[in-house]
């Protein structure tokens, strides 16, 4: 005659990682691993780790704080920021990696030579290469400047 | 408002209607006729933007995004059907304008901080459409209401709430609880809850439709709240400051927008989702369910979901707390004296096979039963029936269906020849008539009561309610009637006496499709009007108002249930009503038909795929030698032909000693069946019991063996619900510990007794139902793909049968049998037991509760079992609300609180089945049965009641948050009520 029971004993829980499976993952990406482990010691030894763990155990607190700030009179960094990306977005830079490429010439090869003199620089500007790349300057800089008031 | 016809069209295959052609944007298209410009648009690849229509709720024009010009005039897309010749501009500069000021509109009443808001899931209606529209600015205006989060399972953020009205429309003219509307009065206007009420004292029933069709996050599920988001878990001021301080530097939106289409990118590596089928009732309510891990985020039905659309109940929406219940079992149990101790898989399964094996050998294979579970798959019911059969050697396999509808079923097989719903539930929302009878379709099926209440709503659909209880469908129904307990043959065989009476009968149906006609007509002679009035105590007048009603209508439906089904002529009465159809030639068309409605989420499909004693798969009968031969070559092994036990009847044979083991799927025996003190004598009597569960319930504590069980969202496979549908549910994530599928822990079993099998998948037991039961030829993994579905019989190459006896009925010539039904007389009231309890299902607890009890939001709301006493009655005993009172029967005696309710009246009271202690409604059952399905007799139940003195608490059974306080505060409209808007006065109307 089997009466009713709700009595259950229960065992101590056994650890439940598989060893064998961990072992045999290390092996398999070991550089993988090992380059990981160099990050954790180096982010510990720099004090990140700690930060960081600081830093979630009072996510609430420095939400408010980071509120606070963003609220408090004369703070305009979000609306800068904003600003910045939406101009950015904007902006219609064609070209520019060419610029940045011409741009980089210009440095090196002015990097070989004296500071021209005044009368040089005037002369400087009758160039058509210069004339060109002043345009281009002008041009971006008409583009930024039209995008902000929008 | 809803479109019905529109609801309708969107589920055809386009090729089946015929064509308009258009002119968009200087491009010719061809759409479907009488199909809204807005769909029609959209399915022709041009996009209008828009956030208040939605297919399943239909146009409700509050958001004025989709106007379009048509012939030069300004319309909504979502409120104009296409005709021929249309010419339709998407895009001209006054469209455009438009457009752009409905945004603004919007916006000022959402405030955009997609990145730190839970329905930032790459579907937010609103978010997209800002996004397309390349909307960069936003201008909002916080509302002076506060947050309510008075529900325990959602909140409404009035600040957030675009008011597109589409929870209006779902609540009103969907599911049509009638609870929500807009006040277009209020400044400025809001969405309310009855009469402007907190949701938590509202007559809101929680079924989350709202949460579900809004397309912004104004109503949320609680459940997503800090869990969808990867920054949204933040305190709500801390957010407030956040978002006021990055909204008053914003001068363009679109950065905000990209950061959050990002987030909305990663929350998709966290967040899985997974179409599975509801596990509680049998309408089959299909959606999606949200995981993270193993936290259930939300359920989110769709307008594809076959059965139900966007709708869902209070337990499918929010009552899934048990799937993550620290109580679930996780490892095998097994006895040891006067407790259970962990087990493996290795000695638990060993020690099943040993047993069951040595009482078949020396008792015999009939000393052995099997219970299938009701809320496994059918995958699982059929590897049941097969271990029963191809392994134990018996046919002593069943489930629950015999608590319920096996009554149903016969009634159905004698007459039409299917033991299943003759069309789907579309059907009945289609028909002229509909006719309940024992159904509390309100709370029992309250997805399938919507499709009704809407139908009678928006279309005016006649219903007449038969039952002893005046539960909600009464309030909508053209005609109640109300017998004494036990008496609906009478009253259905005295209708039918006066159709034929009135020469009202199809003469040319019953010639064309019937036999047997003279016979049943001969045997309804005694069922006179003054006879019925005086054995139902049902005037005359109603009964010949049913008989005209019937008579006019062009198609009728009958919905049935527990309330007919637990008598002991719960097989009769069946019979009588199948009858009725048949001589009123509502059979075969579409809008007629009966209609059991099924109870557990799988329990026709338990019964369909065989776990019945004298039916293989596919009801093909264990008796029938060719039958037998079919599957002793299909398994290997020989059959045995005797029909074996029913449930029940295991019972009396435990404790006649023929029965010495049994095998329990997920079936809490001791609460379900009748007279519990008797079912716990014989569980605790038998030699070996194996009970396979989610937890520890009232019968796994007589077990021997203890197997955990996975849940329907721990696994594959199929559910067949009331309509005969087959629908897919899919894994969503692992069962706990060590707790297995059903279909895996029955092939151990099978395995270590020698069977043999090789199962990998529940897909390959489906493709061996398909090659073996004719009824499930055509059924295959993935013919049921996603949301796709089949109602069986299903043929060879796929073709289903939602509507049956369109040609022929299940006999061999094809013809339907009226069936002449006995009328068996119910147990009565007496002197010492002059009290009826009747006992049934309530709205949000499901059966005995063991899945419902673990939900805290349903706790709450309903937190014990209690008796309902009309007015009257109580007046008489001397009984208040919160007053406990001991409830005595025959056989035994129950304790629960009082609750005075004019939801019962004269002397009948009512309990819900959800007790499991002092207040479990079995403790008074008794053994009648209907001596045909040998179902319980449950509701044929005299009692007596006292108010019990002395010291306890007294406080009402039901808190003031439960909606049957506040259901006098609803306010019915139809619609949204737009026009209210357009004549505010800060509603700049378009003009067009």
């Amino acid at each position: 005659m089997a009466k009713p029971t709700a009595r259950v004993e229960r065992k101590a829980e056994e650890p439940t990682l598989d060893l064998d499976t961990l072992v045999k993952q290390f092996v398999s990406r070991q550089e993988a691993f090992n380059e990981f482990m160099d990050v954790i010691q180096l982010l510990h030894e720099r004090g990140i780790l700690s930060a960081l763990k600081a830093a979630l155990e009072r996510y609430e607190d420095l939400l408010g704080v980071l509120a606070d700030w963003l609220n408090s009179m004369g703070t305009q960094s979000p609306a800068n920021l904003l600003e910045l990306v939406n101009t950015l977005t904007k902006a219609n830079i064609r070209g520019l990696s060419s610029i940045i490429s011409a741009a980089s010439k210009g440095a090196a090869t002015s990097g070989n030579k004296q500071p021209p003199s005044l009368e040089g620089l005037l002369k400087s500007l009758e160039e058509d290469d210069v004339k060109r790349g002043l345009w281009v300057v002008i041009q971006v800089l008409r583009e930024i400047g039209s995008s902000s008031l929008e | 408002m809803v479109v019905v016809e529109i609801f309708i069209w969107f589920g055809e295959d386009w090729g089946a209607v015929s064509f308009v052609n258009l002119r968009v944007n200087g491009r010719s298209i061809d759409v479907p006729a009488g199909a809204p410009l807005l769909v029609s648009l959209e399915r022709s690849g041009v996009y209008v933007p828009h956030v208040c229509y939605n297919p399943s709720l239909g146009a409700i024009q509050t958001c004025d995004l989709c106007f379009v010009e048509v012939d030069g005039q300004l319309v909504r897309a979502c409120s104009t059907p296409v005709r021929e010749g249309m010419v339709v501009d998407t895009e001209t500069p006054r469209v455009t304008s438009v457009r752009k000021a409905a945004m603004d509109r919007i916006l000022t009443n959402h405030n955009l901080y997609c990145t730190i808001c839970d329905n930032n899931n790459g579907d937010c209606e609103l978010h997209n459409t800002v996004a397309r529209m390349g909307v960069r600015n936003q201008s909002f205006k916080s509302k002076p209401y506060p947050v309510d989060s008075s529900n325990p399972f959602y909140v409404y953020d009035p600040n957030q709430c675009i008011l597109c009205g589409r929870c209006v429309e779902a609540c009103q003219d969907y599911v049509v609880n009638e609870v929500i509307r807009i006040d277009w009065s209020l400044n400025p206007p809001r969405v309310v809850w009855d009469n402007n009420s907190p949701i938590g004292q509202s007559s809101c029933v929680s079924c989350g439709t709202c949460a579900t069709v809004c397309p912004v996050d104004a109503i949320m599920e609680k459940s997503m709240i800090g869990e969808a988001g990867l920054f949204t878990r933040i305190k709500p001021e801390t957010r407030g400051k956040l978002v006021g301080a990055l909204k008053r530097s914003e001068t363009d939106i679109s950065f905000y927008m990209l950061t959050s289409d990002i987030e909305a990118k990663l929350r998709s590596t966290q967040i899985k989702k997974t179409k599975t089928v509801c596990p509680f009732c049998a309408v089959g309510c299909s959606f999606e369910v949200w995981t993270k891990g193993r936290k259930i985020l939300k359920v989110e039905p769709k307008s594809e979901s076959p059965a139900n659309g966007v709708a869902t109940c209070i337990k499918g929406k929010f009552g899934w707390d048990f799937v993550n219940s620290p109580e679930r079992l996780t490892k095998p149990l097994i006895r040891e004296g006067d407790h259970f101790r962990e087990a493996s898989w290795e000695e638990a399964i060993s020690l099943v096979a040993r047993r069951l094996t040595e009482i078949k050998h020396k008792h015999g294979p009939d000393a052995i039963g099997v219970i299938a579970t009701c809320t496994g798959t059918n995958e699982e019911a059929y590897l049941a029936q097969k271990l029963a059969r191809a392994v134990i050697g018996t046919n002593n396999v069943d489930n629950c269906a015999r608590y319920c509808q096996a009554p149903a079923t016969t009634g159905l097989f004698r007459t039409v020849g299917i033991g299943g719903d003759s069309g789907t539930m579309a059907d009945t929302e289609k028909a002229d008539l509909v006719i309940t009878f024992g159904s509390n379709t309100a709370e029992a099926h309250p997805v399938w009561a919507g499709k009704l209440k809407r139908a009678k709503k928006l279309r005016g659909q006649k219903l007449i309610v038969v039952d002893v209880k005046p539960h909600e469908m009464v309030g909508w129904a053209d005609l109640f009637i109300s017998p004494h307990p036990g008496t609906d043959l009478v009253v259905v065989n005295a209708i039918a006496k006066h159709i034929v009476d009135q020469g009202w009968e199809d003469r040319e149906f019953i010639e064309k499709r019937t036999v047997n006609f003279e016979a049943y007509r001969k045997e309804l002679e005694p069922f006179t009007l003054e006879y019925a009035e005086r054995v139902t105590g049902v005037p005359r007048e109603l009964i010949i108002r049913a008989a005209t009603m019937i008579h006019e209508a062009r198609s009728v439906c009958a919905i049935f249930a527990m309330g007919i089904t637990q008598h002991q002529n719960g097989s009769e009465t069946t019979t009588a009503i199948s009858d009725l159809l048949l001589l009123t030639g509502n059979y075969g068309r579409p809008g007629t038909g009966a209609y059991p409605a099924r109870g557990h989420a799988n329990v026709q499909g338990t019964s369909d795929f065989g776990a019945l004693p004298t039916y293989l798969p596919g009801y093909e009968r264990v008796d029938n030698p060719k039958i037998r031969e079919k599957y002793e070559k299909a398994w290997g092994v020989k059959l045995p032909m005797t029909p074996g036990l029913t449930s029940t009847e295991m019972v009396d044979a435990i404790l006649d000693g023929r029965l010495r083991a049994m095998y329990i799927m997920g079936e809490d025996k001791v609460l379900a069946d009748s007279n519990q003190q008797k079912v716990g004598e014989a569980l605790s009597k038998v030699e070996f019991l194996v009970v396979q569960e989610l937890f520890l319930t009232r019968t796994a504590q007589y077990a021997d063996v203890i197997l955990p069980a996975a849940a329907s969202l721990e696994k594959d496979g199929t559910f067949v619900n009331t309509e005969r549908r087959i629908q897919r549910l899919y894994k969503a994530f692992d069962p706990p510990g060590e707790a297995k599928a059903d279909w895996e822990i029955i092939q151990m079993v099978a395995n270590a007794m020698g069977a043999g099998w090789v199962y990998t998948h529940p897909m390959e037991i489906m493709d061996e139902v398909a090659g073996v039961a004719e009824y499930f030829a055509g059924v295959s993994y993935e013919r049921l793909e996603g949301f796709r579905s089949l109602l069986w019989p299903v043929k060879k190459d796929g073709a289903d049968s939602p509507l049956l006896y369109t040609d022929r009925f299940e006999f061999p010539d094809g013809r339907a049998r009226f069936h002449v039904p006995k009328w068996i007389e119910p147990l009565g009231s007496t002197t010492q037991y002059d009290m009826y309890l009747d006992n049934g299902r309530v709205l949000e607890h499901f059966h005995w509760g063991n899945l419902t009890w673990r939900s805290k939001g349903i706790r709450e709301l309903v937190p014990e079992a209690y008796i309902e006493i009309s007015p009257e009655a109580a007046q008489r005993k001397g009984l208040k609300t919160g007053d406990k009172v001991l409830v005595k029967s025959r056989v035994g005696r129950v304790v629960a609180g009082v609750m005075v309710s004019d939801r019962v009246s004269s002397n009948r009271l009512y309990i819900g089945l959800h007790g499991q202690g002092d207040d479990a409604v079995n403790q008074l059952t008794g053994d009648e049965r209907d001596p045909t399905s040998k179902t319980p007799a449950y509701k044929e139940l005299p009692v007596s009641v006292e108010k019990l003195e002395g010291e306890y608490e007294r406080r009402a059974p039901l808190p003031v948050s439960n909606y049957r306080h506040h259901v006098k505060s609803r306010v019915s409209q139809v619609g949204v009520k737009v026009e209210e808007k357009w004549s505010r006065a800060d509603y700049a109307q378009v003009k067009g």
